[in-house]
């Protein structure tokens, strides 16, 4: 009877369990990120300790140790740079109190007076000027330092950069984690001993405590130079958690505060809590379909401009990433916000996989085999979309899954045919044109090979104004050139998405992620 | 005894060597360079190169590793390439997360897998058997990171009666790890221990105790017991070093900052310095745990006691 009973507490538990899983889903509700939520009211609690939750681990307290975005957005707490990125990842001042462009090649930069970092010294200029030249000698600031040619002090807060040309997007460049400044003191000691481990900055915290894999610990910096843009919490502690259910399951439990990184995957289930918020807003994150323009019968614009035609960008959308984005009709990587992009370059694609036949029939193509190289989940689905897509016009894709690592690899011994993955752009397209499509990218971003002389002039053309008219000019010309050339099929724009509890306030974010979490507060 | 614990103990030195070898040699041939995942966006051949000579990437394999194992022989596990910190103070910030875990799961594999395995044993026909044997089931077919989803889920999410993720809460926060990751390994110690069990219940001195009117606990626990624990002891060390292998996916969804979850993220960024790192450390664990066992046989056994002693055996 005894045992009889323990099966029966055990099925009931099990039914539980089962009845407890299917009980989180329901019907999804739409919450947009609104920047008016940006406001602190007089009641609000500025005292709070928060948590955020995010993928990656930090790499270096270094600045010029790694771009990688888990490192940025934690070093962008501790240290201050000339600039920092405006919602579209543009430049907005930061440490730069004010600057002027005394010619088309030398640009002055003025500091604050008087900033204190975290030890009590106060930073100078020289520790300004140190650090940027600095991060002119990284790998990190090779392509976007290129232009310039010297930094040099010119009175005790201000710095005069000078570079070879036009540089309009300077400003932009300086918003690079490399160029954070770090007192020359510390730096130096901290190279010497070869320990970062006690990062001393100007930023809006100081840092407390690091437990490698798992918490980095900041506190206010009560002495911040910019008083009325200091940390609206006292306590920031950002969490590493890799698994995205996991980061869900930390704001529901109340064990963080916000998620910066949130997966798709949980996305009806969040909807239907009401305690908890999620953040949405479209980014500039491109997801794309590269071809190697190398690679046979990709050599040909014909065939590219059908793949183009042939690949249903909505399904892309849907099954790679919940619908939560917005289609593209690009060639050049320009997401909607990005300075002259235009929606689609010469009203020239849609899903049209007729006239994509006709194409491969105008190119001779009797279609081909080949690759579909993804590295990430959402790619993964989406190849199977475009897999089908392309059978439609007779080219026979296989979808091989690597690992990230190795994508490298892959692109700079062209064994990458075709791949899906994405782009953050800056919102000044001289920043990615460069390198995604020149010379100068081979073998790094410029993963299509595709490189134009008659581009590479449009491109130094579009930098060499300060006038956004004439450049808006140039770059639809670019993304009409581009359009034609059709290196690669842009799919979407995907959304930038966060979640917090409904609480939670002072959320920012950019175009590539949640940025300032100095900002959060209740 | 202390001979034999001590050459077993420099047996774990070519162990290490050849290990090391091994790993080097295969992140050494396995695609992605480290310099291009280091540099990411901002790859250019010359910055690739660059990076190449700081790390020493392009020195030939041979002077590569033995560089390394001079290091090594040293106490340094070097530093990672991805982030230049020291790899061994890495490893010492980590790995007692890791132990804490291991041992936990250990104690709930022993603790509950054997007395379920003795009990479904001796009365191998009821009810509580046979649910015993579907649960053992369960518990070997189950993967590691789905059942930690589960008992997140219901555990923490819906009871709130323990963290969901990190090592913030004390005792609470690694009871969820230890049953995720020691659910399998329970399963496995409570099949061996009923299957040994029912083996020795079955010989012949088991018949004559009853016969002799012995009390049946003390049949069962003084007769059958001793005899039927070596091969779960085996099969408990051996755990160990699966255990090890469970955590890097038990520590990614519970977001634990252990060894595991360290490996897996230095084997994407082919970090080699901190791949070896961690596969040393587990190594040693592996080896010592071996050896743990190897006393343990000697402490049950007699017979094996006296080999080791060198009083009546072969290893004299």
């Amino acid at each position: 009877m005894k045992s009889k009973r323990l099966v029966f507490a055990k099925m009931l538990a099990a039914a539980f369990l089962a009845m407890s899983l299917i009980g989180c889903s329901s019907e999804p509700k739409q919450v947009n990120y609104d920047p008016a939520d940006l406001q602190p009211a007089e009641e609000d609690n500025f005292d709070a300790d928060i948590t955020v939750v995010q993928a990656l681990d930090m790499i270096s307290f270094d600045p010029t140790a790694s771009s990688d975005m888990s490192n940025v957005y934690t070093l962008a707490n501790v240290y201050s740079r000339l600039f920092r990125y405006s919602e579209n990842l543009g430049a907005e001042k930061e440490l730069c109190k004010d600057y002027e462009r005394v010619s088309d090649t030398e640009w002055h930069f003025t500091i604050w007076d008087n900033v204190k970092c975290h030890d009590g010294s106060i930073l100078t200029i020289d520790d300004v000027l140190y650090c940027l030249n600095r991060a002119k000698d990284s790998p990190i600031m090779a392509a976007l330092f290129q232009p310039v040619l010297e930094i040099k002090k010119v009175d005790d807060l201000t710095i005069a950069i000078t570079t070879d040309g036009p540089y309009p997007s300077l400003p932009t460049a300086l918003t690079n984690v490399a160029t954070s400044i770090v007192p020359q003191s510390y730096c130096e000691y901290a190279i010497e001993n070869d320990d970062w481990t006690h990062p001393i900055g100007s930023g809006r915290y100081s840092f407390v405590e690091r437990v490698i894999g798992d918490t980095i610990k900041f506190t206010r910096f009560e002495d911040y130079f910019d008083q009325e843009d200091r940390a609206l919490n006292k306590n920031l502690t950002i969490k590493v958690i890799p698994e995205g259910t996991s980061r869900t399951i930390a704001i529901e439990t109340g064990e963080a505060d916000f998620n910066a990184e949130f997966a798709t995957a949980d996305y009806e289930r969040v909807m239907a809590n009401p305690t908890l918020k999620l953040w949405q807003k479209n980014s500039q994150t491109v997801w794309h379909l590269g071809m190697d323009v190398t690679a046979e019968w990709l050599d040909n614009p014909l065939v590219r401009q059908a793949v183009n035609f042939a690949i249903d960008r909505a399904a892309c959308l849907e099954v790679g990433y919940e619908g939560l984005g917005t289609e593209v009709w690009n060639c050049a990587t320009f997401a909607p916000t990005v300075l002259g992009a235009v929606e689609n370059p010469l009203n020239m694609y849609s899903y049209d996989p007729e006239r994509a036949k006709e194409l491969m029939a105008e190119a001779g193509c009797p279609g081909f085999e080949t690759t579909i190289i993804v590295f990430r989940d959402e790619a993964e689905r989406m190849a199977t979309v475009v897999q089908a897509n392309l059978a439609e016009i007779g080219i026979q894709a296989k979808i091989t899954r690597i690992e990230n690592a190795v994508f490298t690899s892959y692109i700079l011994q062209h064994q990458a045919p075709m791949f899906i993955t994405s782009w953050g752009c800056y919102e000044d397209p001289d920043l990615f044109l460069g390198r995604r499509f020149t010379e100068t990218g081979f073998g790094g971003v410029n993963r299509s090979w595709y490189s134009n002389p008659i581009l590479d002039e449009m491109i130094v053309e579009g930098r060499s104004s300060f006038d956004n008219n004439e450049r808006t000019a140039v770059y639809k010309e670019i993304q009409e050139f581009m359009a034609t050339e059709a290196p690669e099929v842009d799919l979407f724009v995907s959304q930038t998405l966060a979640l917090s509890n409904a609480r939670l306030k002072g959320v920012v974010l950019n175009a590539e992620r949640a940025d300032k979490y100095y900002k959060l507060h209740y | 005894m202390i001979r034999y614990v001590v050459k077993r103990l420099i047996i774990i030195i070519p162990v290490i060597i050849a290990l090391t070898f091994v790993v080097y040699s295969i992140l050494y041939m396995a695609p992605g360079d480290p310099a291009q995942i280091i540099l990411g966006n901002d790859y250019t051949e010359e910055a690739a190169a660059q990076v190449r000579e700081d790390l020493g990437l392009d020195q030939p394999f041979i002077v590569q590793y033995f560089h390394y194992l001079g290091d090594l022989v040293r106490g340094d596990f070097g530093e990672s390439y991805v982030s230049g910190e020291s790899v061994g103070a890495q490893l010492f910030s980590r790995f007692p997360n890791t132990f804490k875990i291991v041992i936990c799961a250990m104690i709930f594999c022993v603790a509950v897998g054997m007395p379920i395995g003795i009990w479904s044993a001796v009365r191998p026909n009821s009810i509580f058997s046979k649910v015993t044997m579907v649960i053992g089931l369960m518990g070997v077919s189950m993967p590691v990171f789905w059942l930690g989803l589960l008992l997140i889920l219901f555990f923490a999410v819906h009871l709130g009666w323990f963290p969901a993720s990190g090592m913030d809460d004390g005792w609470k926060s690694l009871v969820l790890p230890s049953l995720t990751v020691g659910a399998n390994y329970m399963a496995n110690t409570m099949r061996t221990t009923r299957s040994s069990m029912m083996e020795a219940i079955r010989q012949d001195y088991i018949t004559t105790a009853r016969a002799k009117g012995v009390r049946e606990h003390d049949v069962i626990y003084d007769h059958a017991l001793g005899n039927a624990l070596m091969p779960t002891i085996t099969v408990v060390g051996l755990n160990v070093g699966a255990l090890l292998g469970g955590l890097v996916y038990c520590e990614t969804v519970f977001s634990i900052p252990g060894t595991g979850r360290f490996l897996v993220e230095s084997i994407n960024k082919r970090d080699v310095p901190c791949v070896l790192g961690c596969l040393v450390i587990m190594a040693i664990c592996v080896a010592v745990s071996n050896l743990i066992v190897d006393l343990i046989y000697a402490y049950i056994d007699p017979r094996i006691k006296a080999q080791y002693s060198g009083k009546g055996g072969r290893s004299k």
